[in-house]
C-alpha cells in the first residue's frame, strides 16, 4: 500500500508540475529574467525539453527511434525525401522567384554538409496527399536464424520506417513540441518547428505566427525564429513587405549574433546565405534592384558549386537589368520592367 | 469443483478479497484519474483532436500502477502468511503444498488482472470520450498480453518467494521486470559489442531471463500500428504458458521441501 | 481400516536445527486415542518443535511419527486433526466468518455444514456478537478464540493445542477446559502443550514432561495429584531441578 501510494504520489506530483507548469503561460516572465520552468526543474529543464523535443520526432515515426548518424552505416535506411531536405528548410529562396514551393534541387547537397538535425525538421515536402501514414514494416537488418527471442521481437515491435501523412496524424507531434517549449522557452529549435508544423503541415499560419511571436520574444536574437516567420509570411500569407522584414531583422539578428561571439561559434552560413538570398529575391520583386545587387554579391560566398553558379546567373541578370535601367534613365521615356 | 481446484480457488479468492479490502487499487485508479483528464483537456497551440500522447501517458500510468500493485501483491502472498504465521492453520488443513502455491499464484493473478482491466476500462472510456473511437483491433491483444505479462510477473515474484528474503524478491524481480521492458530488445545488439566475459554474461541473461517486452504492445496502440499476427500472439502466449509453469514448477518444488 | 488404539506414536525422535541448534534427542511418546494429553515442559523444552514436526510442517533429523496412523504429510491424514498454532495473526482483512468459511472450504465442508458449524462455533467461542468484525480489529484473546474454533471446525477426531491457555481470560479459559473435556466426552483425542500445570492437572488422564528435548517424566495425572503434597507443580519443579544437577555433575 506504501509503495504504491509512494510510486503514485512520486508520479502525480511530476505530472501534475508539468501541466501546473504548462498552464501558467502569465507567470513566464519578460525575456532576461528567469522564467518559472528555470526556478523549478533548474538545468534539468533543457535536458526535458530536449527530451520532449526528441520524442517529437518519435512520434513522427510512428514511435519508432531511428538513427541519425552523420555519415553512418544507417545513412541508406533514409528515404530520399529526407536526404533532400535541407536541415529543415522546406522552401527554396532561389525557386520562390518563380513558384510557390517547390524545394530546390542543389539544396541536397548542401544538406549533407550540414550537421544533421532531427528528421522531422528536415522531412521537407508533402509528396502525397490525404491522411495516412505511409511505411512498411518490418525494416530487417540481420537476427541470427538461432536467435528465437530477437525475431521475435522483430515481429512483435513495430520496427519499419514510417511517416506520419496528412494534418489528421501530423498534428500528433505538437502536444511534444508544446512540452518542449514549455519546459525550455529558449528552446528555438523547439519553437522554431512548432511554428513550421502547425503553419505549413495544418495550414493555420496565424497559429504559427503566434508561435513565432512568443518564441521572439522569449529569444530576441534568434535570427532562426525571424527567418521562418518571414518563410510563413511570404509562402502562406503572401506578404511580401511583411515577409522582407522579417527576413531583414532576421539578417541583423545574424549579424549581431556572430559578430558578438565570433570565434566561439562557426557562423551559420548557409542559413545566412538563405536570408540574403529572400531579401535579394523580394528586392528583385520590388524592383529594388540595387538592394538586390547587394543581397545577392553577399549571398554569393555563403556557397560553393552549382549553388553559386546559380546565385552569379542571377547576379548577372539583376545588374544586367541595373544597366538596361542606367541606359534607358539617360533616355527620354524611361520603362518599369520586371515584377 | 473437485479436491485441488477447490483448493486453489478457495486460497486465490482469499487474495482477490484482501487486495480489494484495501483499496489500493481504488487509490490508483482515482490517480490515474486525476492525473489524465487535466492533461486530456491541454490546449496545444489551438489544434483540435489530438490524442496519442494522452493515449502513451495514460498506458504508461495503466502499465506502472499495474506492475507496481501487481509486483506488491505477488511479493506479499506468501512471506504474509509466514510473519502471521497463518500458514501453520493453514497447511494443518487437507492441503497439499502445491496447491497453496498454485492457490497463491491465481489469486495474486486473478486479483492484478482484475485491476488491470479497472485500468483498461478507464483507459478506454478517456480516450474513446477524446477521440470518439473506442475499439481497435489492437486493444484485446494488448489486453491479453498484458494479463499474460502479469501472470509470468506473479510466477517470478512466488518463485523467489520460496528462497528470497521479501525485500530482495521485491528488488530482483522488480530490477528483471522493468530491465526487460526498457532494454530486453537491446541485449543481443549489446552482447554483440561488448567484450568476453561481459558478453556471455549478456547472452546467457538474454536465452535465460523472462522476456517481458515481448508482452508490451503499447507502441502499436499508441501509434496506431496494425495487431500481430495470430502466429506471433501464439508464439507468445506459448512462451508465456511455458515460462509460468517452469518457474510455479519451480517454486513447488522448492515449497515442497521447505522446513516451516 | 480399524480405528487405531493409539492416536500419536513418537518413535526416538530427534531434530537437529540447520546451525546445530539441538531440539529435540531421541524422544519417543505415545498418546492413545481417546485421551487427554498433556505436553509440558519450561520454554526452550521442544514442545512446539515435536507439535510441528506432528503435522508434518518440517521432517525430523531421525525417527518417525505416525499420527492416526499414518503420515501427517498427507492431507488425508491432517484431513482428521485439528491443530491450534502457538500463536497466528489471521487475515486482518476477513471476518471470523470468512475465515472459518475459508478453513471449511479447505477442509471439504460444503456450504451449508460450514454455516451450521460457524454458527455453532461463534457460540461456543463468544464470537458470534463480533462475527462481522474485521480480524484487525480483535483483541489477541479474541483472536486466539478464532484460533480454536477453526481448530474445532471440521469435527476433527485428533486435537493439536499448542498452548491453547495463552491470551484467554479466566472465564474463556474455563470455557477451554469445557471444550476439551467435551471432545473427550465424543472420543475424541487431545493434544496440548502447556506451562499451565494447574489446568493439565485438572483435566489431563495423562501428562508428559519435556526437557530440552528428553522425555523426563511421563504418567497418568492421578499418580502424581493422589495425595495432594506431591502435586504436578512440585513434581514438575522436582523434575527439572533434578535434571539440572544431573546436568552440572
Ligand atoms: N527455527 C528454529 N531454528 C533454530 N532453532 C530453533 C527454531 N525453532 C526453535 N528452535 C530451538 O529449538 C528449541 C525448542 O524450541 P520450541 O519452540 O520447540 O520450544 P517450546 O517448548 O515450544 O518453548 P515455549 O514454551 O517457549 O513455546 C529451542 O532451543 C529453540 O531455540
Ligand atoms: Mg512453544
Amino acid at each position: 500500500m506504501k509503495t504504491i501510494l509512494a510510486a503514485a504520489t512520486a508520479w502525480g506530483l511530476a505530472i501534475f508540475a508539468g501541466i501546473a507548469l504548462a498552464r501558467l503561460p502569465q507567470l513566464r516572465l519578460p525575456p532576461g529574467s528567469r522564467s518559472v520552468a528555470a526556478l523549478l526543474l533548474g538545468g534539468a529543464r533543457s535536458v526535458l525539453s530536449d527530451d520532449m523535443y526528441q520524442r517529437a520526432d518519435l512520434y513522427y515515426h510512428g514511435g519508432v527511434a531511428h538513427r541519425h548518424e552523420p555519415g553512418g552505416e544507417h545513412r541508406q535506411t533514409e528515404t530520399p525525401t529526407e536526404a533532400a531536405g535541407a536541415r529543415g528548410r522546406r522552401f527554396s529562396p532561389l525557386s520562390e522567384a518563380d513558384t510557390a514551393s517547390a524545394p530546390h534541387k542543389t539544396m541536397g547537397k548542401a544538406a549533407a554538409a550540414q550537421p544533421r538535425g532531427y528528421s522531422i525538421i528536415r522531412e521537407g515536402r508533402r509528396t502525397e496527399a490525404g491522411d495516412h501514414e505511409h511505411g512498411h514494416e518490418g525494416e530487417e537488418t540481420a537476427v541470427p536464424r538461432w536467435d528465437l527471442w530477437s525475431r521475435l521481437n522483430r515481429r512483435i515491435h513495430p520496427s519499419g520506417h514510417r511517416h506520419l501523412r496528412g494534418p489528421r496524424y501530423e498534428k500528433e507531434v505538437l502536444p511534444w513540441l508544446w512540452a518542449a517549449i514549455r519546459c525550455n522557452p529558449h528552446n528555438v529549435t523547439a519553437y522554431d518547428v512548432a511554428a513550421y508544423w502547425v503553419a505549413e503541415r495544418l495550414k493555420h499560419p496565424e497559429e504559427g505566427l503566434k508561435i513565432l511571436a512568443e518564441g521572439i520574444r522569449n529569444n530576441p536574437d534568434a535570427y532562426r525564429l525571424e527567418f521562418t516567420r518571414g518563410e510563413i509570411l511570404l509562402h502562406m500569407l503572401k506578404d511580401r513587405e511583411a515577409a522582407f522584414n522579417a527576413f531583414h531583422a532576421a539578417m541583423r539578428k545574424w549579424e549581431t549574433t556572430y559578430a558578438r561571439a565570433p570565434e566561439k561559434k562557426k557562423p551559420d552560413v548557409f542559413q545566412y546565405g538563405n536570408i540574403l538570398l529572400y531579401l535579394a529575391v523580394l528586392s528583385e520583386r520590388k524592383n529594388a534592384l540595387e538592394d538586390a545587387r547587394r543581397y545577392y554579391k553577399a549571398a554569393l560566398d555563403t556557397r560553393e558549386g552549382n549553388a553559386r553558379k546559380d546565385i552569379a546567373r542571377r547576379l548577372a541578370a539583376v545588374e544586367e537589368k541595373l544597366g538596361a535601367e542606367a541606359e534607358s534613365a539617360s533616355a527620354p521615356k524611361p520603362e518599369k520592367t520586371g515584377g | 469443483m473437485r479436491g485441488p481446484l477447490r483448493n486453489i480457488a478457495a486460497i486465490a479468492s482469499t487474495a482477490v478479497l484482501e487486495l480489494y479490502r484495501r483499496r489500493d487499487v481504488y487509490t490508483a485508479v482515482v490517480l490515474a484519474i486525476v492525473v489524465t483528464v487535466p492533461l486530456a483537456s491541454v490546449n496545444v497551440f489551438g489544434v483540435k483532436g489530438i490524442v496519442r500522447y494522452l493515449r502513451e501517458i495514460t498506458l504508461l500510468l495503466v502499465w506502472l500502477f499495474t506492475l507496481v500493485i501487481g509486483l506488491t501483491t505477488a511479493a506479499r502472498q506468501i512471506p504474509r502468511e509466514l510473519e502471521n504465521r497463518t500458514i501453520y492453520a493453514l497447511l494443518a488443513k487437507p492441503l497439499r503444498r502445491s496447491e497453496f502455491i498454485l492457490g497463491k499464484f491465481a489469486g495474486a493473478v486473478a486479483a492484478t488482472g482484475l485491476a488491470v482491466l479497472l485500468f483498461y476500462l478507464c483507459y478506454v472510456v478517456l480516450d474513446g470520450l477524446k477521440e470518439g473511437v473506442w475499439y481497435t483491433p489492437v486493444l484485446p491483444q494488448v489486453v491479453l498480453l498484458h494479463l499474460a505479462l502479469v501472470a509470468l510477473m506473479t510466477a517470478l515474484v512466488i518463485f523467489g518467494s520460496t528462497f528470497l528474503t521479501p525485500s530482495a524478491n521485491v528488488t530482483c524481480s522488480a530490477l528483471i521486470v522493468a530491465g526487460m521492458l526498457l532494454f530486453g530488445q537491446k541485449i543481443p545488439e549489446a552482447a554483440a559489442r561488448a567484450v568476453a566475459p561481459a558478453s556471455w554474461i549478456l547472452w546467457t541473461a538474454h536465452a535465460v531471463l523472462p522476456h517481458f517486452e515481448f508482452f508490451d504492445l503499447r507502441l502499436r496502440l499508441v501509434h496506431g500500428w496494425e495487431p500481430i499476427s495470430p502466429a506471433v500472439l501464439l508464439a507468445v502466449l506459448g512462451y508465456c504458458t511455458l515460462y509460468t509453469t517452469a518457474l510455479l514448477g519451480g517454486a513447488v518444488a522448492i515449497f515442497s521441501r521447505k522446513r516451516l | 481400516m480399524p480405528e487405531p488404539t493409539v492416536a500419536i506414536e513418537i518413535d526416538r525422535l530427534s531434530k537437529v536445527y540447520p546451525g546445530g541448534n539441538r531440539a529435540l534427542s531421541d524422544f519417543s511418546l505415545a498418546v492413545d486415542a481417546g485421551e487427554i494429553f498433556g505436553f509440558l515442559g519450561p520454554n526452550g523444552a521442544g514442545k512446539t518443535t515435536t507439535i510441528k514436526i506432528l503435522l508434518g510442517f518440517m521432517p525430523p533429523t531421525s525417527g518417525t511419527v505416525r499420527v492416526l496412523g499414518g503420515d501427517p504429510r498427507l492431507p488425508e491424514t491432517r484431513r482428521r486433526i485439528g491443530y491450534l498454532p502457538e500463536v497466528a495473526n489471521y487475515y486482518g482483512y476477513m471476518t471470523v466468518d470468512e475465515l472459518l468459511r475459508y478453513y471449511g472450504r479447505l477442509c471439504g465442508m460444503s456450504r451449508d455444514a460450514i454455516r451450521k458449524r460457524t454458527d455453532e462455533l461463534l457460540e461456543l467461542v463468544g464470537l458470534a456478537d463480533v462475527r462481522r468484525r474485521q480480524l484487525k480489529h480483535f483483541s489477541k484473546g479474541m483472536l486466539q478464540r478464532a484460533g480454536i474454533a477453526q481448530a474445532l471446525l471440521h469435527d476433527p477426531d485428533l486435537l493439536i493445542l499448542d498452548e491453547p491457555m495463552t491470551g484467554l481470560d479466566p472465564p474463556a479459559r474455563l470455557q477451554m477446559r469445557d471444550i476439551i473435556l467435551r471432545q473427550k466426552q465424543q472420543g475424541k483425542t487431545v493434544f496440548f502443550s502447556s506451562h499451565e500445570l494447574s489446568e493439565a492437572e485438572l483435566i489431563c488422564d495423562r501428562v508428559g514432561i519435556l526437557k530440552a528435548g528428553c522425555t523426563v517424566w511421563c504418567g497418568p495425572t492421578n499418580e502424581v495429584t493422589g495425595d495432594g503434597a506431591g502435586n504436578l507443580e512440585r513434581i514438575f519443579l522436582n523434575m527439572i531441578r533434578q535434571n539440572e544437577s544431573e546436568q552440572q555433575k
